[in-house]
């Protein structure tokens, strides 16, 4: 039993603990708020940790992935519709740098205004051309991880994220950013 | 001066400062693998590529505006200190068999 234990740790050590920043990223792109975002990593890696002595070691970051949009589809089920993303407080939230929901002190000092227009922009795309750009860019995954996910080809994958940006690009010129000046 | 015209008097484009790549052949030719090679997705022989961004003020504007756009997407997810902290806190917990949960329905 001991034995057992000490090889579910370590498989979890080996598969699941190297992936966690790309599972909060994809959590982010799937929940579009943090707190939510690292609520369901936790749910996801107890899945995982529970799940672990069944995976063949191929594929973490997939089989992570899976279980990460198994756990979201669960949660959402569970809640209320009225908690559903909300495009302007999101965007209010990401406008300002409260305590308790601190950025990354180096994206503040780089552009939070830039940045929640990029979330406009992003947020304004289909939702065909929105998903590659929030699981290649936000997840950090690769083009290929990122075709399996969608299950689509890979050139449907690069098609749709390239010419995503391009609209995120417009967007952003289109909607006065172009022009606003900071210090 | 905002985060996409700094670009402009970064490379000092002529043209405008919306930046669409040039209009030569080998402009066109960067254009159609651009955003590959900064996805880190372009395999091959990438020396012609980098020569050209760094000769054409065009290209080089494209480049630099789609790399501060990928940048500027990846921080939203980006987890911060606290956070990567109590993930991985919280997966050492797992790990170290202090939480019951094998048993338990999640």
């Amino acid at each position: 039993m001991e034995a057992a234990q000490t090889e579910r740790d370590a498989a979890f050590r080996s598969y699941v603990v190297p992936e966690l920043d790309v599972m909060f990223r994809v959590a982010m792109s799937l929940t579009r708020n943090k707190a939510d975002a690292e609520d369901l990593v936790q749910d996801a890696l107890v899945r995982a940790y529970r799940a672990i002595d069944r995976f063949d070691g191929r594929y973490p970051r997939a089989w992570l992935l899976t279980i990460l949009r198994n756990a979201q589809i669960n949660r959402t089920r569970r809640r209320r519709p009225e908690l559903l993303h909300d495009p302007d407080t999101e965007m209010e939230r990401l406008s300002s740098t409260k305590s308790g929901d601190e950025f990354d002190p180096e994206a503040v000092v780089i552009d939070p205004v830039f940045d929640a227009s990029v979330r406009q922009a992003l947020d304004a795309l289909p939702k065909k051309f929105r998903r590659p750009v929030e699981l290649v860019d936000l997840g950090g995954l690769s083009y290929q991880e990122a075709a399996d996910d969608m299950g689509v080809p890979v050139g449907t994958v690069m098609s749709r994220l390239h010419r995503a940006r391009k609209r995120m690009r417009d967007h952003l010129e289109q909607t006065g950013f172009g022009t606003r000046e900071i210090d | 001066m905002n985060a996409f015209t700094r670009f402009a008097s970064l490379f000092g484009a002529g043209k405008d400062a919306s930046g669409r790549g040039g209009s030569s052949p080998e402009c066109r030719r960067v254009g159609e693998v651009l955003q590959m090679y900064l996805d880190g997705e372009f395999d091959g022989d990438t020396s012609w590529l980098t020569d050209h961004l760094d000769e054409c003020a065009d290209c080089g504007l494209d480049s630099a505006e789609f790399q501060q756009l990928k940048d500027a997407i990846s921080r939203l997810g980006q987890p911060d200190t606290d956070t990567r902290q109590r993930l991985q806190e919280f997966a050492d917990h797992l790990a170290g068999g202090e939480m019951d949960v094998v048993d338990d329905p999640v």
